[in-house]
């Protein structure tokens, strides 16, 4: 039997990655605080990654640690000991795109695995070829590619393949944009990226006339979300799908990884049915602060995939609390409040442990154990009476499903 | 003989542009270059024929798997030719070359993915003995780069450069959604007063940079082994000229020639402390 596809989450700390795995992720990758391609992100130190490998690996999981950034001559100092320093914590493999990255692995003859980066834009069988030829293990595919492209680079290779299934897109192939550092100093490939393709513009002829719209002109693109080709991503042979979004909240990432995990293992399960695709399918919308859709799997992006309603995303609401523990003397469940909500509200938890279920919100006590009835105030120690047994770190939200 | 090396506007300027003093020409490959002025492989290698000028091709698209096979017959076809090198950004390129046993001299153009001083000697020891040097880092870092590695460095002196490009067909997209008649494929943004182009063909959309002339800035790199003049997008081949004699220019856009980018936003935790 094939190996089950893997899960593979973003994390952008610890806690994230605690999260992530607690949810159901297979493997996460993660970002140092050097090299890395989101570098306003948290990221994690040396000793937190080291911390982070011994956490997954005692759950059997991996860890694979980006040193995705384009290097320039500044920025290759401490690189070789930072290697060293990730393969002696054992890291699971490290994601690259510079190929002296590779050259220094392998004359210093690291045990590190090498993945390559999707910032080279892999988008053919010779180039993942010559990856292959260099001891790669295993390239993450650019996004711009469809099905049928990502099938013959499997079956022509050999290779094991990541293809990402959910998250921003970037308008450009990965690698080939600068805008950010035009429009704003900030390098785009050093993790600088001031999402240049988001923003909105007049559009000229080349008369200097301004194109006259309501809608100005944007290279933006509706994120992605593969869900509903997540059976045609197992059956090609793709080996992990990855969640994009190192930079997201612990509640987006519990609710994208354990959608997922539920997918994954209901299409390896035989159960996956229409109705569990629709129910899938709303709490991913749900989630999502911006639109999403699949993009280059089927087809090339039309105006569909593109997104031309500006800045103004979603906050999400949804995401009332999470468990910090459970009585089972008292049947009394202890949350920390994230958004407003009151008694008699329909909710749901939702957990690693637990099958999803609803409930109407009975009466709510303060950590003094007075009825407040109202949580209004984020991070306040709430509790409310629940008969079934929940766990640290279960979410409570809006009733979705 | 100058160190210049051009890439021309148009086909019928191609005879003009040979006959001045200059190193060489890059010819876009139809199909397979994202250059604005592209010829057909017997073009090119008919041109290198009646020339003892360098003549490389260019194979600088974004290549799917569906273009591998036009890759395959076009270095099939070079093989014995007097094209004397090959410009490539994607590595499949030069992976197939390799198998084919092409001896040709390879030019490695991967644009803002090649740096430094460490990607350069990687592929130097892949034999690819030249680099299409980006222009998004700083000239005193192309010569640390010229002066630590064995690379001849090629630079772009002149023309617009391709500074996003998307398989995304934008400029179509954008007219349907605001449901009006796309009248061309070119047309521009403005930021801090500067005009970007973008243009759309069948293979996406390339937003191109501010015209770049580092006319006055010459001397400074001078330890370079080769300066490109990219003509794309305009009219008048009487720049080389002007290269040729040194010609002052007031207000030109230089991009990064001397400035550097930043990736860590100021004041950010993660703030590189250099």
């Amino acid at each position: 039997m094939k190996k089950k596809i893997e899960l593979l989450a973003p994390a952008g700390n610890l806690e994230k990655l605690k999260f992530a795995f607690a949810y159901g992720a297979d493997a996460c990758y993660i970002g140092g605080r050097e090299y890395s391609l989101r570098a306003n992100a948290q990221n994690f130190s040396l000793e937190e990654i080291a911390e982070a490998v011994t956490y997954a690996h005692n759950l059997g999981k991996k860890v694979y640690v980006t040193v995705n950034i384009v290097f320039h001559n500044e920025d290759v100092n401490g690189l070789v000991d930072y290697l060293k320093k990730l393969a002696e914590y054992k890291v699971d493999a490290v994601i690259v795109s510079d190929p002296l990255v590779i050259e220094i692995i392998n004359k210093y003859k690291m045990d590190l695995k090498i993945f390559i980066s999707t910032q080279t834009s892999s988008l053919n069988y010779e180039m993942v070829d010559f990856w292959k030829s260099l001891g790669v293990t295993r390239v993450v595919l650019g996004r711009e590619l469809s099905k049928d492209e990502v099938k013959e680079i499997i079956d022509k290779t050999g290779i094991e393949v990541e293809v990402f299934a959910h998250g921003a897109m970037c308008s450009s192939y990965s690698g080939r944009c600068t805008l950010s550092n035009y429009f704003t100093g900030r390098d785009a490939n050093r993790g600088g990226c001031a999402q240049i393709c988001r923003w909105e513009f007049p559009l000229y002829d080349k008369n200097l006339e301004e194109v006259i719209s309501d809608t100005k002109f944007t290279a933006s693109s509706k994120d992605l979300m593969m869900m509903d080709v997540i059976s045609e991503m197992i059956e090609i042979g793709i080996t992990s799908i990855k969640i994009e979004g190192r930079m997201r909240s612990n509640y987006y990432i519990a609710t994208v990884i354990n959608t997922y995990r539920l997918l994954i293992d209901d299409y390896y399960n035989n159960s996956l049915t229409e109705e569990k695709i629709r129910k899938y399918r709303k709490i991913l919308n749900r989630v999502a602060n911006r639109e999403a859709t699949i993009q280059f799997w089927d087809k090339l992006p039309t105006e569909n995939e593109q997104y031309y309603l500006g800045r103004s995303e979603n906050s999400n609401q949804d995401f009332l609390g999470i468990v910090t523990g459970y009585d089972e003397q008292e049947k009394m469940v202890t949350i920390t409040e994230r958004n407003y909500f009151k008694k008699g509200d329909e909710v749901e938890i939702f957990g690693p442990n637990i099958e999803t279920f609803s409930f109407t919100m009975p009466d709510i006590y303060d950590a003094d154990n007075n009825i407040v009835n109202v949580a209004r105030h984020p991070e306040e120690i709430l509790k409310f009476k629940l008969d079934k047994k929940v766990y640290e770190n279960d979410i409570i939200r809006v009733k979705i499903s | 003989m100058s160190n210049l090396i051009v890439v021309p506007n148009k086909k019928e300027e191609v005879k003009n542009i040979l006959q001045k003093d200059i190193k060489g020409i890059i010819l876009g490959i139809e199909n397979l270059s994202t250059y604005e002025a592209c010829f057909t492989i017997e073009e090119a290698i008919e041109i290198a024929k009646e020339t003892d000028k360098e003549v490389i091709i260019a194979i600088n698209k974004m290549i799917h798997n569906s273009g591998l096979p036009l890759v395959k017959i076009v270095l099939e076809k070079i093989k014995d030719s007097k094209i004397d090198k090959i410009l490539f950004y994607d590595l499949g390129i030069y992976n197939m070359a390799k198998k084919m046993n092409i001896k040709k001299d390879f030019i490695i153009g991967l644009e803002h993915l090649n740096a430094s001083i460490d990607s350069n000697k990687f592929y130097y020891e892949k034999e690819i003995t030249s680099t299409f040097i980006t222009s998004d880092i700083t000239y005193r870092e192309i010569l640390d780069i010229k002066e630590n590695t064995k690379m001849k460095v090629y630079y772009t002196v002149y023309g617009y450069l391709p500074i996003f490009y998307s398989r995304r067909r934008l400029l179509t997209n954008y007219f349907k959604y605001i449901d009006k008649e796309m009248k061309d494929n070119l047309y521009y943004i403005k930021n801090n007063e500067l005009l970007y182009m973008i243009k759309e063909r069948e293979f996406g959309t390339i937003i191109y940079s501010p015209l770049i002339n580092l006319i006055n800035e010459l001397e400074k790199i001078s330890n370079l082994d080769y300066f490109v003049i990219d003509l794309s997008f305009t009219e008048d081949i009487n720049i080389i000229d002007d290269f040729l004699n040194h010609k002052k220019v007031k207000d030109t856009y230089i991009g990064f020639f001397d400035t550097k980018t930043t990736y860590k936003v100021k004041g950010d935790k993660n703030e590189k402390k250099d």
